[in-house]
């Protein structure tokens, strides 16, 4: 395992260089540069002057190899033309981007995670117990005694609450993959504002992190509650979609390991049908789970975008979209570079994760 | 006594110079203080808290090298200039000024006792480093080329702790005027170890990276109404009272009466409604599909301005490049009668009413009405060029341009150098941008219907400002585009001069090639309004204004009206305050709801 995760990690190397050719060639297809909304602002000459200073004088393919050579020499990814800092202070140190973003990101996995799996787990088997309403269990109900039992078990007030449950589920499902992140975010702020009126009803704000008063002062128990009053909102937009898709993924594969031979085998032997689901059925259906870890942490990064622009949160994925939109070029490629390094550690833990939990798989 | 000369400033009427000095007790010897009929609200009490949004992150906290409006918002509380506008008298950090008989030499006095945030004094050095070490400095990114008369920089220098001597080697005393109340005064005691010419041990270029966003608050060091406590990315700004400033009220209370101001970021139009639906902010520049929702909302103490005329800065136009690569089409641009045929054809009453909500002013010319320059643009004898498509069409008749094939579209005739080719020319737009591409094809559709096809094209911004000013000459056929800028006619000569940088309808002008009588007229009545004043200043700007009209080298479209929102029950002052300058007078904003 350990010649496997090394081995994965020198690919990396050849991985990561290629994707940054990959993004200076696709910065350099975009019309003007950084200083071409300055045109109508500045002089020439200051142009000029901006221009040699930031090196986009320079033939393209020396500007590629001065950032590379820097990154491999000195660990210099360039500077930041916008904020003249140095591009990693400007990406994850500023307002401590990198470490909101990791906890964001970490918050709306667990929440995702902690509710997704058990909601598709109790809706698999549900629709595998039978034990929900059904047209038939309703037409049995209002049989005859000695005809039901010739029939399916006829429905009950508590198979109509399930049935219920389960709808909701996966209403809720529909509109988490259905609904643009954007026009949740929109929609969660509107009806903070104009139905509840939060602000003139409670004093709470909208957007960020903190309420005004609280960003620059130091922790406490009420700026806790305050970023819990904030948080949600993101959570929920981020991890709307991802909980749909995952309530989804984990039904089907528990549906079809409850379908195996082997489950049958377990309940015959006497098994409690807790101990069936949990210990054979769900432990086996989560290993595609897991496999989509590598894929599922770059989404979590993709969706606090569109919640960081709405919200305004301070994380680096909105700095990154800024960098994109000014063309501050250095920022967009080790952006990238962070973002494609993110994605291949991600498919490596999940590689690793299948790994731990499937004693089929063993790597050499 | 030397004669003084009458200060014209872009922002307020015809000034007289006042010297002022009145001992104040716990503040200056000689405070600034502010006349009574800037106070409508009557005078605050000190305290309290306002909050508004900025648009995004400051770039930069170094005011010489900032560019963007976000930057803007911070820096401007924080620093203070020789002179200013808006604000009664011009004297500001100088408590006066004099011009010498011969308009050469303009001679300064610093108040006594003048201290940056920090308290340190602020002295003629400070002025000195700012002028002849910074912005004069070759290897700083200023906007330098403001200052040049004839290329060349003023002179400055110091006869003592108070006194600065500026002076120039052609008589152009408004320039340098205009340019001192632009001029932040920058602290020397911090600044210095960064300029290369002082410091020779750090590379050249440093003071360009001197005050960034990283720079802890206590560095930044102003003469402004406010100073720097925190900033934290993405999230805000805060400022403090700057316990040294040099403004009183006329009952002698020391300025500003606000304790702090917020600056929260947020990027979002729709979230900053919100916000301040919400009650998180106190101040908010609506655009015109905000207003039946802040109409509605007036009961909950929101209070909205909307200007009566047009006070939105630059120049909203179409423009036509008659350096134009395509023989016929710069034939045809170069006539006044077809330009003059286009600007007959533009509906822009209609354009304002439809995408504009019907708050914007039609332009016949350069800067806003509301300017005291530019108002002469709505005299009955000015000439505009305004919607009378029967007079475009027959303009057009004179321009052997028939429509040979008859299919509704004119073609070149005889007298060009291309006979037979369809009058059709392209017209670029910014992509991003639903009401230029919107006004830009409510436009062309009226042209289709005089004979001439227009062919839009949305492209990006940056593509679009590359073909346009950058190229040489100019890639472009036609163009619908916005220039910011300040409203004092000196700074119009970047666009409408020969040699403006921005003279982007004609660069060829520049080379003294093929200029027409026009041109040459305008460009000798910019160079004498930059050396006179009073009344036959604003005389030789009318003429401009008359010359552009008649001859549209740009068609002008509309500027907007002002648009403010604020909340009526907590801000006092704020009625006072221009509508273009949310936050330039920060000093006189105090909380209402503190003084009850």
């Amino acid at each position: 395992m350990l010649l496997f995760v090394l081995r994965r990690l020198l690919y990396m190397i050849p991985m990561l260089f290629l994707l940054s050719l990959l993004s200076f060639a696709v910065m350099q297809l975009q019309p003007g540069d950084f200083l071409s909304k300055f045109a109508l602002q500045l002089s020439q000459e200051t142009m000029a002057q901006l221009r040699e200073r930031y090196g986009l004088d320079e033939a393209v393919w020396v500007q590629y190899w001065k950032w590379i050579w820097g990154i491999v020499s000195r660990g210099d990814f360039g500077m930041s033309f916008e904020t003249q800092q140095p591009v990693l202070a400007h990406l994850f140190l500023n307002g401590d981007r990198l470490g909101w973003t990791l906890l964001l990101t970490g918050i709306v996995f667990l929440f995702s995670w902690m509710l997704a799996l058990p909601l598709g787990i109790y809706m698999a088997t549900m629709a595998h117990s039978g034990r929900l309403w059904s047209w038939k269990s309703i037409v049995s109900a209002f049989k005859a005694p000695a005809a039901r039992a010739q029939g399916p078990r006829p429905a009950r007030w508590a198979d109509g609450l399930r049935a219920i449950g389960v709808w909701l589920i996966n209403a809720l499902a529909m509109v988490g993959l259905s609904l643009p992140n954007f026009l949740t975010a929109l929609l969660i702020l509107w009806l903070l504002v104009a139905v509840f009126q939060v602000g003139q009803n409670f004093g709470l704000g909208i957007s960020g992190l903190f309420d005004v008063e609280y960003r620059s002062a130091p922790w406490s128990f009420g700026k806790f509650l305050n970023f819990l009053w904030h948080l949600w909102p993101v959570v929920l937009v981020v991890g709307l979609g991802n909980i749909a898709q995952l309530i989804r993924y984990t039904r089907a594969n528990v549906l079809d390991v409850l379908g195996e031979p082997y489950i049958q085998t377990a309940r015959a032997k006497g098994l409690q049908e807790r101990a069936v689901i949990y210990k054979h059925a769900v432990r086996n259906a989560l290993n595609p789970l897991v496999s989509l870890l590598g894929f599922w942490i770059p989404l979590l990064f993709e969706g606090l975008l569109v919640a960081a622009f709405v919200f305004q949160l301070p994380v680096v994925e909105f700095a990154y979209w800024r960098a994109l939109a000014t063309e501050d070029q250095y920022v967009v490629m080790s952006g990238l570079l962070f973002f494609g390094l993110v994605l291949l550690l991600g498919n490596l833990l999940s590689d690793v994760c299948l790994a731990l939990v499937n004693p089929r798989i063993r790597y050499e | 006594m030397k004669r003084i000369l009458t200060l014209c400033l872009s922002l307020t009427l015809t000034l007289a110079w006042t010297g002022v000095s009145l001992a104040q007790e716990g503040t200056l010897p000689n405070p600034k203080v502010l006349s009574e009929d800037l106070f409508p609200d009557g005078f605050g009490v000190r305290g309290g808290t306002v909050v508004i949004d900025n648009v995004d992150n400051p770039r930069t906290f170094n005011p010489i090298i900032q560019f963007e409006s976000s930057s803007d918002a911070v820096n401007a509380q924080l620093h203070a200039t020789l002179l200013e506008g808006g604000f009664g008298t011009p004297d500001a950090l100088a408590e006066n000024f004099e011009v010498s008989d011969d308009n050469l030499t303009i001679r300064l006095i610093l108040r006594e006792g003048l201290k940056f945030s920090d308290g340190q004094p602020l002295t003629a050095d400070d002025v000195l480093f700012t002028l002849n070490d910074v912005v004069f400095n070759p290897d700083v990114i200023s906007r330098k080329t403001l200052w040049l008369i004839n290329d060349q920089f003023p002179t400055v220098t110091a006869e003592d702790a108070r006194t600065i001597v500026v002076s120039t080697q052609v008589a152009a005393p408004l320039v340098t005027l205009i340019n001192l109340t632009l001029q932040e005064i920058l602290p020397k005691h911090k600044l210095a170890q960064s300029v290369h010419k002082l410091n020779p041990s750090v590379p050249a270029g440093t003071f360009n990276e001197t005050w960034n966003i990283g720079t802890p608050p206590s560095e930044i060091v102003g003469a402004g109404p406010f100073r720097m406590v925190s900033f934290v990315a993405d999230q805000q700004v805060v400022l403090e009272r700057n316990p040294f400033f040099w403004k009183v009220d006329p009952e002698g209370t020391q300025l500003p009466y606000l304790d702090q101001i917020i600056l929260p970021v947020v990027s979002d139009d729709n979230v900053r409604l919100l916000r301040f639906i919400n009650q998180e902010t106190d101040i908010y520049g609506p655009v015109p599909e905000d207003l039946p929702v802040l109409q509605q909302r007036s009961s909950e103490g929101i209070r909205l301005i909307v200007g009566t005329q047009a006070s939105t800065l630059g120049d909203n136009f179409f423009a036509f490049n008659q350096d134009v690569a395509d023989a016929n089409l710069r034939q045809l641009f170069r006539d006044v009668r077809f330009r003059q045929a286009m600007s007959h054809a533009l509906d822009r009453q209609t354009i304002i009413d439809i995408f504009r909500n019907g708050l914007a002013e039609p332009r016949f010319g350069p800067g806003m009405s509301a300017e005291f320059w530019f108002g002469v643009q709505d005299d009955a004898g000015f000439p505009r060029k305004d919607l009378n498509l029967d007079k475009a069409q027959s303009l057009l008749d004179e321009l052997d341009l028939p429509d040979a094939d008859g299919d509704g579209i004119r073609e070149f005739g005889a007298s060009y150098p291309t006979p037979g080719q369809p009058v059709e020319f392209e017209l670029i737009v910014p992509e991003g941008s639903r009401v230029l591409i919107s006004e830009a094809d409510f436009w062309a559709q009226d042209l289709e219907t005089i004979g001439v096809r227009v062919q839009l094209n949305p492209i990006s911004f940056n593509t679009l400002v590359g073909r346009v000013s950058t190229s040489r000459p100019a890639d472009y056929e036609a163009v619908r585009i916005g220039i910011g800028g300040g409203g004092d006619p000196n700074l119009a000569a970047d666009i409408y001069a020969s040699k403006g940088p921005l003279h982007l309808y004609k660069f060829s002008d520049a080379d003294d090639a093929d200029v027409p009588e026009y041109q040459k007229q305008i460009d000798e009545l910019f160079a004498r309004q930059a050396v006179t004043d009073g009344d036959e200043r604003f005389e030789v700007v009318a003429q401009i204004q008359s010359l552009l009209a008649e001859n549209v080298p740009l068609i002008w479209i509309a500027n907007g009206v002002g648009l403010l929102s604020f909340r009526e029950d907590r801000l006092g002052n704020f009625a006072g305050i221009r509508l273009d300058a949310t936050l330039n007078a920060s000093e006189i904003l105090f909380r209402k709801d503190l003084a009850q």
